[in-house]
């Protein structure tokens, strides 16, 4: 689905020269739900925005479902992106002046689908995130985790088979974190869906199969679930854990 | 966990003899957590010898079937209402901190790459086991449990983060 080849990415300021990446190699499977973590400056968001073809690797590759997207030249990045990648910002992204129905039917206008097309689909999406009765709201009047539901039905609209998601919870508090984590989550499961999502909060990472901790620039830990044997003493270590 | 107050929680419900107990005590655990019979037994005998629980006559069969006596109700919401002592050296891992740092151990980096390793396998386990119980009636208490163990070891990751910054690594 994923494979990131000897990517590196180094940014100029002022004299000096910063490696924000360097040498990652990263292969993500069709269908996994990856966190990527790290501290500030750790190179997740870069490494995203490389991902969805925002950004440009100094050197190595990335490859999306095996098409290299660096390759590829402006028009038909875009088009790429448009058809295979969902995008969810911390900051939601909705365009003000547009209600939420239009924000979501947004990029299947861009791809001139027909009008009964879009208008199921919408609804089925709208649906889906639980927002109901709320289509013809503008973001203004809508609550962060409601705006944050938007942006996920808008990324969920071209049925993606990749979602980028940069700090999607970095708003809200941990309730409605919580509800867009478990939306995102339930999506991932009856979806099918692959997802990478930039997090500092581990509590959010929780949602996912696998975390992924970057430091300076190159992959520190890599962890995935083990299933086997997965709740044997479990209970007793949790309540050890709270007893101590 | 204590065993003795799980047996007296479900004696403040109804009467129940020994094997019952023990299932039902694994039940109330999801059986995540097997007991051993001896354990329980032994601990039963000591609550009648305190005088916390008591044997009932059982007309149906030869099993002896216990009751909770007013002693032990008493003692089952003392124990509910004290807090619990923070006992920061009940972890090991902090104590492994003290005894590294005091010896100087040059492997303290990757003492706590290990470590911080093991807390993310286990936000993961705790990960599935929330999906599993999600969909399970009677979960609350389980799902609070988990919980709780998210933002304990959410603590750990980031006082290791702390100490990581702190020696330079």
């Amino acid at each position: 689905m994923i494979n990131v080849r000897n990517l590196k990415k180094s940014y100029q300021i002022s004299d000096d020269r910063y490696q924000v990446l360097n040498d990652i190699n990263l292969d993500v499977s069709k269908g996994e739900f990856v966190s990527i973590m790290g501290p500030s400056g750790s190179g997740k968001s870069t490494l995203l925005n490389i991902l969805g073809g925002l950004d440009t690797p100094d050197s190595g590759e990335v490859l999306i479902n095996n098409i290299n997207i660096d390759s590829l030249n402006d028009k038909k990045k875009t088009l790429f992106r448009r058809e295979n990648i969902g995008f969810i910002f911390q900051n939601y992204q909705l365009l003000h002046n547009m209600t939420v129905e239009e924000n979501i039917s947004m990029p299947m206008h861009a791809d001139k689908i027909n009008k009964n097309i879009i208008e199921k689909q919408v609804k089925d999406i709208i649906d889906a995130v639980g927002l109901k009765g709320k289509e013809k709201n503008f973001p203004s009047q809508l609550s962060g985790g409601q705006q944050q539901r938007v942006s996920i039905a808008r990324a969920l609209i071209m049925n993606p088979v990749l979602i980028l998601a940069d700090e999607p919870t970095g708003n809200l508090d941990r309730k409605t974190g919580t509800e867009v984590l478990k939306l995102l989550s339930n999506l991932h499961r009856n979806n099918h869906l692959t997802i990478l999502m930039v997090t500092h909060d581990i509590y959010a990472a929780s949602y996912s199969d696998r975390i992924i901790l970057l430091k300076d620039g190159h992959v520190e830990m890599d962890v995935k679930h083990e299933k086997e044997g997965e709740n044997v003493d479990l209970i007793t270590n949790i309540l050890e854990k709270l007893n101590s | 966990m204590s065993v003795k107050y799980g047996i007296l929680t479900i004696l403040s419900q109804s009467p129940k003899h020994r094997y019952d107990l023990k299932v039902t005590l694994e039940n109330m655990m999801y059986k995540q957590w097997t007991l051993n019979p001896g354990q329980v037994y032994s601990t039963i005998d000591r609550l009648v010898r305190d005088k916390l629980v008591e044997e009932v006559s059982n007309a149906e069969n030869d099993l002896k079937l216990y009751q909770i006596t007013k002693n032990g109700r008493e003692e089952v919401e003392r124990w509910l209402q004290n807090p619990i002592e923070v006992l920061l050296l009940h972890d090991e891992f902090f104590f492994k901190i003290l005894c590294a740092k005091r010896l100087n151990f040059d492997l303290l980096n990757k003492m706590i790459f290990q470590q911080k390793e093991a807390v993310i396998k286990k936000i993961l386990q705790l990960h599935y086991l929330r999906k599993e119980l999600e969909n399970t009636a009677e979960s609350e208490a389980m799902l609070y449990l988990i919980e709780g163990g998210l933002l304990h070891l959410e603590a750990d990751l980031k006082w290791m983060d702390m100490i990581s910054d702190l020696e330079g690594y």
